[in-house]
């Protein structure tokens, strides 16, 4: 495999990590996903001229992937086939803050498709302005959006 | 809790939570992507290639059937080409801007060939159908003074059946076509309209 991507892929497993985790519903979707978006990349490696920063370009296809991705679970109303071999190992979530990250991503998959690429970019400390590029959508349109969202988010962590 | 322990509790996802990767799996997987997208395109072609096989093969006990083929042999670069457009684009967008336009623009093709594969029926298979049925007719002894001016002139009945005919045969080709749309092209059409309906929201 190519090196390059093996790398970006190491270094960068966080963001598809945290992304695939609020896009997703169950560890069947979560891989599914997260194997696509490593398929994205792969396919987009060769375009990326570098002009961006890597994790910008990383961001990118995961969140359209995943957007993709749910778009294509609402349509067919049914789970993709189960993998015939499982590429991940299970991570220990047991502790307390492992437990308040899960409430956190069950908060944020309430949200709709867009709003959550907003929110992950947003907790993922990304300006407005970087998230307006990334996504594609004005500013403004981010500051608003982020603004009522953390609220709605910040309210229904605190009432749990 | 506040904004910054928000982020703290998503920035801990980093350390204690990333699943191992098992690269070898990916790799497979990518193979077996590519390699279905590959026999997709590879099927239809054996497809198309089929029919023009079993066509050419009724030439030997129909030899006439070769005045037609000409009408067929055309379709068949604008059929490939078509295919060919479909399957190699793929999106390198990397906004939701660009892949929405992506959408836009693949939903424009399928619409524009599921629009012209039922008007290149429409147009091909009357003339197809009517130079076959015609040659048929001429070329058998038992029939050929049916396709005689005079004797068609004295009998014009023959030749409304043979339109009839013709446009029965028509019909059954746009039955055939309209079920490989809508089992083939119309659940992609669907796919991706869905899939730009989920794309919009308000700017």
């Amino acid at each position: 495999m190519n090196s390059e991507f093996e790398k970006i892929i190491r270094e960068n497993a966080g963001i598809l990590h945290k992304f695939c985790q609020i896009y997703t519903d169950d560890q069947t979707e979560y891989e599914e996903l997260f194997q696509e978006m490593m398929i994205q990349i792969w396919r987009s490696l060769e375009k990326f001229r570098g002009d961006a920063k890597v994790s910008t370009f990383v961001y990118r296809i995961c969140i359209n992937t995943a957007l993709s991705f749910r778009a294509k679970l609402n349509r067919s109303q049914k789970k993709f086939e189960p993998l015939d071999g499982k590429i991940f190992a299970s991570p220990e979530k047991d502790n307390e803050q492992g437990e308040q990250l899960q409430k956190l991503y069950a908060a944020i998959r309430e949200l709709k498709p867009i709003e959550r690429a907003i929110v992950g970019l947003y907790l993922d400390e990304k300006s407005y302005q970087e998230i307006a590029e990334i996504l594609g959508i004005s500013k403004t349109n981010v500051a608003t959006r982020l603004m009522r969202l953390k609220k709605k988010l910040i309210g229904k962590l605190n009432n749990e | 809790m506040n904004e910054q322990e928000l982020k703290e509790i998503w920035k801990s996802a980093d350390s204690q939570d990333i699943p191992k990767i098992d690269f070898e799996k990916v790799q497979k997987k990518m193979i077996g992507w590519h390699g279905k997208l590959r026999r997709k395109i590879e099927l239809d072609s054996l497809f198309g290639i089929l029919i023009l096989v079993i066509y050419l093969a009724l030439l030997i006990p129909l030899p006439h059937l070769i005045y037609p083929l000409p009408l067929i042999l055309i379709m068949y670069p604008w059929y490939y080409w078509k295919l060919w457009t479909i399957y190699r684009s793929e999106t390198q967008a990397q906004d939701v801007i660009n892949t929405r336009k992506y959408f836009e623009d693949k939903a424009a093709k399928l619409t524009g060939f599921i629009r012209e594969c039922r008007i290149v029926t429409l147009l091909f298979f009357p003339p197809v159908a009517l130079i076959s049925c015609y040659v048929s007719l001429s070329n058998n002894p038992f029939t050929s003074k049916f396709m005689e001016y005079e004797y068609l002139s004295a009998h014009p009945v023959l030749i409304y059946a043979s339109l009839i005919f013709c446009g029965v045969l028509t019909v059954i080709a746009m039955i055939g076509v309209e079920i490989l749309i809508r089992i083939s092209y119309l659940p992609s059409l669907d796919r991706v309209k869905e899939l730009l309906e989920q794309l919009k929201f308000e700017e």
